[in-house]
């Protein structure tokens, strides 16, 4: 077979051994010194029996601690010491054994993550199970009647739930306790504090009346409350830890999305396994359907189609023919192709969509702050409230005291406050980044609800890619054929979207565009030039563009949005017009935001006729064309001092000034190109009726966080003062805080359900 | 040397083989006890008068011989099968595995003549005397050293969680048998318990409902969990829920035994502890029951024409009902009326014909034609007609004892104006006269039906010869 | 009830060797790829 992997050296993985290419797939083991984690991929594992080979064997080399093989992911994680032992060592071993491996990059942060909420799972059940038989060795004492049980039985049972408990202390309420501590240490009061002296005040309560029972402390234990509210946190973090993940999940499965491993054609002609972090612009690489692009790069051999929908929100599939762009991250089809690499990792649109989505998961709405803002004070509060339970109860009955005060501490548990807002924005952003939206500040959640005009700035956005194209003249004198390979030929290799409507054009009218071509140049914001042999043999310098470049002084009146010229030097060789066409949804979609109470207006730097023309067949009543950026500045200035909340919708390019000017902004259109891409949101894919429901899920998500801050308020203005009257046993305030967060997080999870086809119901 | 590569790239099944036919064996044995003393209380004459054919020495043979004989080599049977199968190895040790069959057959011949020779230690489900207990533990101790030993010689990483069921079983069983037998030699047949009075009680029932928990439900959940995936040809409805079954299953077993002691000397909060419990096990009952009937979504059509699902789906429902049954008899008003009645055996034996039984018998019929290299049983149409038998006198059984329970209990409790008690005892004992008939009936059809398997796996054993299945090879893939 | 004295402690001891035996099985990733291992048993016999 061809395609086998093929390795020329004796060990050709010697390559590895320098410690800069091995940290490209390993983590320090950070505890002890010289010893390395890594990760890497190894194809023919199918089955346990070969991981539990794969482990055997490597395991038995000297240096090696630890390996973990799983089948499903073909994984092999490898712990070594770089002191006994190197990587071509344990590389060359799995060879041997008939598992070629390859070495796995970016795999630390998820697997970091699955291990982060594993550990949180097993703390919950360790405190859910130990919380279960505690109840059990209380419910006795709650119902038996008072001469039922020995005083001798009631201490064993008393002694078997503090043994019970101490799992739950040691190990369950770590994070809790570990946090608080780290926070008092920096001098801070953080939202773990309370909840923390609670805990530990029941614990020391309980212990006392355990072991010493009879002091001031009383003798009642508070084992089963102590239990059960660390279960509720626990409960509370994992669920949140889970949502987070969730949406981390999208971004995930986008950076999971490459293969690791790849066909590359070698020197030599035959298909050689390589590492996708190996690949190289010019490579030419083996694509087998069902697989993922590694690389950017074009079609050199086959014809297939391939599924972009991760990139562009687009479910069709789109057709691969030779010649044809293919994106890293879009998936191949239906069959095998030959590609050339024109981009590699950094420079693919993959990344920079990835990049985008990473940089939102991680920032702090506004709304956000505003909670953490308050947080400080409030903490002080509930610290005072739980101080002045102390003081009220003190003189009467200490015990009483004490456990009013962790009442108080554990009803305010600031959880369903601080969720409050992250757990909403955060189910929606998961939510839009399933369907094709991707928001680079959360903040843009909140203001695209606040948002009462739209402004779209191109007419892009509106009108479909594909620009047909007219030949309206040209010169009499030239034979028309050779015109057209001239402008196949010169926009053969342009990216320019009119350059490609021409090249398709050309093509279409049975053009060539092999002619031989001199000195071609692109200039941005003009054309192309070239110089070609004429058919009369002399050289003829030719430019084609826009009608400045090409030196047109009078533009010829048109309803067309484009006028392109083929000019050599004073001759006109040809003159082509170009149209758009109004996307399929986009009226139907303007008139649902203008039923829905939006001004809806259109801004752009095209002529006048064509602009006026697309915005009444959209329904646009407020259209402007010939506008430079200075003017759209100044006309979404004028917006706002009428006191309008303006979301700019373009493509995001070239328009930083207005897009910081205005409130919100959104960049939509496949074509986007996302790393330029200045937009608060950016949604992949055509379909600009997904403006509407973006719209009516921002306002939604806004109701459920200002609901859920809401809710939080109101249950500690009824719980605080309730614990502090000793109203509230520990038992039922640790219910109440769980409820609380339990309602928040649910609440949040209703955004998680989004209808993508319209105005959703039960919105204004 | 060679000998021994060759070895290890078989399955030993000859074990197996020896339990599955032995299972079967017992199986007939232990129902026709029952059946004999079933008749024995429609016709008190059938005792014949003899100390030995007493219905107080028989019915410990009939419990002993079921439980232990019957069931017990069912899940020998099986779980060698599956540990071997799920661990793709050998068993771990041919002589120690050989030894357990022997040993546990000796056990059942011993408690055979010990039994109506009128040797016990009169606890429930723990009569054999010292000297057979000291036997039974070391039998126990070398099943868990096969047994673990091959989970650890295993050569899939995964330990399957038919496995995590059979190695609870055998754990906790161990346990409870240690912990039960705790007794004081007087003489070579005869012990004192180490417990006296509510306390031999406590520890009775901790080890009664915990032996109902761990070898009736533990060990046969095992069977569940890789037959009916296996016989359906489709993986476990939830993996997942599979596993959490088995935690919080074994997390909250221990402590449901003293809802057998309501309305005793055990003190009061003890019996509700027990009744809270037992209410609980509810959850995880019906969470396994659920998981295992849902593995045939999608492959309903399947139970039409499969005699052996069916017999272990039926086994599933009898497994929910009886779960349901349990936890709601725990309640001590329930217990009020269900307590020393009819309703506890009909109860007892909704599990163990329903639920142990089907789901044995469903196992066996699986596993026996592969241990004779045979695609199929001899006759499947007697796989049918068993599968009907059974069924049919299940119901008239359970059917039977719930009405002459009820009405036991309502009789036992119903007084007069003036207080006194409305019926007499004997009153009672002449009205469950046509249940105790229709009781006997069901019991003959479970035992005939069995008694069909037995000639269906002799046609089967004499038409096939054991088979020796080749542990799939661990090969690198090229 | 001085059989409490047994039994309880004893409960309470097999409840630590059960999450002993849970914790073997997380750390040792018993529980990864879950679904997966629940339809191996269909491959071989």
């Amino acid at each position: 077979m061809s395609n086998t992997p093929s390795y020329s050296s004796a060990n050709p993985w010697q390559g590895l051994d320098i410690q800069s290419e091995w940290e490209r797939f390993s983590q320090r083991e950070t505890s002890l010194p010289h010893v390395w984690i890594s990760h890497v991929w190894v194809d023919h594992m199918n089955c346990a029996a070969c991981s539990g080979r794969i482990e055997h064997s490597i395991k038995s080399l000297p240096g090696v601690l630890s390996v973990h093989a799983s089948a499903a992911s073909k994984r092999v994680r490898v712990v070594w010491d770089a002191q006994k032992i190197s990587p071509s060592q344990w590389f060359a071993n799995l060879n041997e054994i008939g598992y070629p491996a390859l070495p796995v990059n970016e795999y630390s942060a998820i697997s970091d993550r699955t291990v982060q909420q594993r550990k949180m799972l097993w703390r919950l059940v360790v405190a859910v199970f130990c919380m279960m038989q505690v109840m059990m060795y209380a419910y006795p004492t709650y119902t038996a009647s008072s001469n039922d049980m020995a005083p001798d039985m009631v201490q064993l049972m008393k002694w078997a739930s503090w043994v019970l408990t101490l799992p739950v202390m040691l190990f369950s309420a770590t994070p809790f306790l570990s946090q608080a501590w780290a926070s008092l240490k920096q001098r801070q009061l953080g939202m773990d504090v309370p909840v923390s002296l609670g805990i530990v005040a029941a614990f020391v309560m309980s212990t006392l009346a355990t072991f010493a029972p009879g002091g001031w402390w009383g003798d009642v234990v508070y084992y089963d409350s102590l239990t059960m509210f660390v279960s509720f946190l626990l409960i509370g973090r994992w669920l949140d830890v889970k949502l987070r993940n969730r949406t981390a999940g999208a971004l995930e499965n986008m950076m999971r999305r490459l293969p690791n491993a790849v066909l590359k054609k070698s020197d030599a002609g035959e298909w050689v396994q390589i590492a996708a972090s190996n690949i190289n612009v010019g490579d030419v690489l083996y694509v087998r359907p069902g697989e993922v692009f590694a690389a950017d790069g074009k079609v050199l051999a086959g014809n297939t189609s391939a599924d972009e929908s991760m990139l562009t929100g687009e479910s069709d599939p789109v057709m691969k023919p030779l010649g044809a762009s293919v994106i890293a991250g879009s998936g191949n089809l239906t069959s095998a192709i030959e590609m050339q690499v024109e981009q590699v990792g950094e420079g693919t649109q993959y990344h920079a969509l990835v990049n985008l989505m990473a940089s939102a998961s991680t920032e702090k709405p506004g709304i956000a702050l505003l909670a953490d803002k308050v947080a400080q004070p409030f903490l002080w509060g509930v610290l005072l409230a739980a101080i002045y339970a102390v003081i009220y109860w003190w003189t009467t009955d200490p015990a009483k005291a004490i456990m009013s005060a962790v009442a108080v501490l554990v009803v305010t548990c600031p959880c369903a406050l601080s969720l409050a807002t992250p757990a909403a924005m955060l189910a929606s952003a998961g939510t839009f980044a399933k369907g094709g939206i991707l928001i680079r500040r959360l903040q843009a959640i909140q203001a695209i609800s606040e948002v009462d005009t739209i402004v779209f700035d191109k007419t892009g956005t509106l009108t479909e890619n594909l620009q047909q194209v007219t030949l309206e003249d040209s010169h009499a004198s030239w034979d028309r054929q050779w015109i057209l390979d001239v402008i196949a030929t010169m926009s053969r290799d342009s990216l320019h979207p009119v350059a490609k409507a021409l090249h398709g054009f050309a093509l279409q009218h049975d053009a060539q565009d092999q002619l031989v071509m001199q000195d071609w140049q692109e200039i941005v914001g003009g054309g192309m030039s070239a110089t070609f042999h004429a058919p009369n043999g002399t050289l003829l310098p030719v430019k084609l563009g826009n009608a400045e470049f090409c030196g047109v002084s009078c533009e010829a009146e048109s309803e067309a949005l484009r006028q392109v010229y083929v000019t050599s030097g004073e001759i006109m060789l040809a003159r082509l017009s170009l149209t758009e066409q109004v996307k399929p949804h986009a009226r139907a979609a303007i008139s649902q935001l203008i039923a829905h109470g939006l001004d809806i207006q259109l801004l752009s730097g095209d002529r006048i006729a064509p602009v006026k023309n697309l915005a009444s067949q959209l329904g646009i009543q407020n259209a402007a064309g010939l506008q430079k950026a200075e003017d759209k500045l100044q006309h979404v200035k004028l917006l706002q001092q009428q006191g309008r909340k303006v979301l700019m919708v373009g493509d995001g390019l070239n328009d930083g000034p207005v897009i910081a000017a205005a409130h919100t902004s959104i960049a939509m259109g496949s074509g986007v190109p996302l790393t330029q891409a200045q937009a608060d949101m950016v949604v992949l894919g055509n379909d600009i009726g997904v403006l509407v429901s973006l719209i009516s899920h921002c306002k939604k998500t806004i109701l459920i966080v200002k609901q859920n801050l809401l809710w939080a308020a109101l249950y500690n203005a009824a719980g605080v003062p309730l614990a502090i009257l000793g109203l509230l046993p520990a038992w039922l305030a640790g219910l109440g805080m769980a409820t609380s967060s339990l309602l928040v997080l649910l609440n949040a999870l209703r955004l998680t359900d989004w209808d993508k086809s319209g105005w959703q119901k039960g919105q204004a | 040397m060679q000998n021994a590569t060759v070895k290890a790239a078989t399955y030993n099944d000859t074990v197996v083989r020896q339990f599955a036919i032995m299972a079967v064996v017992w199986g007939v044995v232990g129902t026709l006890m029952g059946v004999i003393i079933a008749s024995q209380l429609v016709w008190p004459e059938l005792n014949l008068g003899l100390p030995f054919t007493s219905f107080g020495r028989l019915r410990p043979l009939h419990t002993n011989a079921v439980i232990f004989a019957f069931g017990g080599c069912a899940l020998f049977a099986t779980s060698y099968y599956v540990v071997q199968r799920t661990c793709q190895t050998r068993l771990f040790s041919d002589k120690l595995a050989s030894f357990t069959f022997w040993g546990w057959q000796a056990v059942i011949v011993a408690a055979a003549i010990s039994l109506p020779l009128g040797y016990t230690q009169s606890k429930e489900y723990g009569e054999l005397e010292w000297p057979i207990d000291i036997l039974i533990a070391i039998v126990w101790i070398s099943y868990a050293i096969v047994f673990f030993g091959t989970i650890g010689i295993r050569k899939v990483k995964h330990i399957y969680v038919a496995n995590w069921f059979y190695g609870a079983f055998i754990l906790a069983v161990a346990l409870l048998h240690i912990v039960e037998s705790a007794a004081i030699p007087a003489g070579m047949f005869k012990s004192y318990s180490a417990y006296a009075g509510v306390q031999d009680a406590m520890v009775q029932w901790w080890y009664g409902h915990n032996a109902v928990g761990f070898f009736l439900t533990a060990g046969f959940l095992g069977m569940m969990y890789y037959f009916v995936p296996k016989q359906a040809e489709r993986p476990v409805y939830s993996y997942s829920l599979s596993i959490v079954h088995f935690w919080a299953l074994i997390f909250t077993y221990m402590w449901a035994g003293p809802h057998h002691l309501h309305y005793t000397a055990l003190p009061d909060w003890t019996q509700s502890l027990g009744m809270v419990l037992s209410l609980i096990l509810f959850a995880p009952s019906w969470g396994g029951m659920i998981n295992g009937i849902m593995t045939l979504s999608g492959a309903w059509h399947k139970l039409r024409t499969d005699p052996i699902l069916r017999f272990l789906i039926v086994s599933l429902s009898f497994y929910g009902m009886s779960t349901f049954e349990g936890p709601m008899m725990a309640i001590k008003t329930v217990n009020a009326l269900s307590h020393y009645t009819d309703w506890t055996v009909g109860h007892v034996h909704s599990g163990a014909l329903g639920w142990v039984g089907f789901i044995s018998i469903g196992s066996l019929y699986f596993l026996i034609p592969r241990l004779f290299g045979q695609k199929q049983m001899y006759s499947v149409k007697a796989i049918e007609v068993h599968f009907w038998m059974a069924t049919i006198g299940v119901v008239l059984y359970i059917a039977a004892l719930w009405i002459s329970g009820v009405m036991e209990g309502l009789m036992w409790r119903a007084m007069n104006a003036d207080g006194t008690l409305a019926y007499t005892f004997v009153e009672s004992v002449k009205a469950k006269f046509p249940y105790y008939f229709t009781r006997a009936l069901g019991g003959f059809l479970y035992m005939s039906g069995l008694v069909i398997m037995l000639w269906n796996t002799y046609k089967t054993a004499t038409s096939g010869k054991p088979a020796t299945v080749e542990v799939p090879a661990v090969v690198a893939h090229a | 009830m001085e059989i409490a004295f047994l039994l309880i402690p004893l409960a309470v001891m097999l409840v630590f060797v059960i999450l002993g035996g849970l914790w073997w099985a997380i750390q040792t990733g018993q529980f990864e790829d879950l679904e997966e291992e629940g339809s191996r048993i269909l491959e071989h016999d």
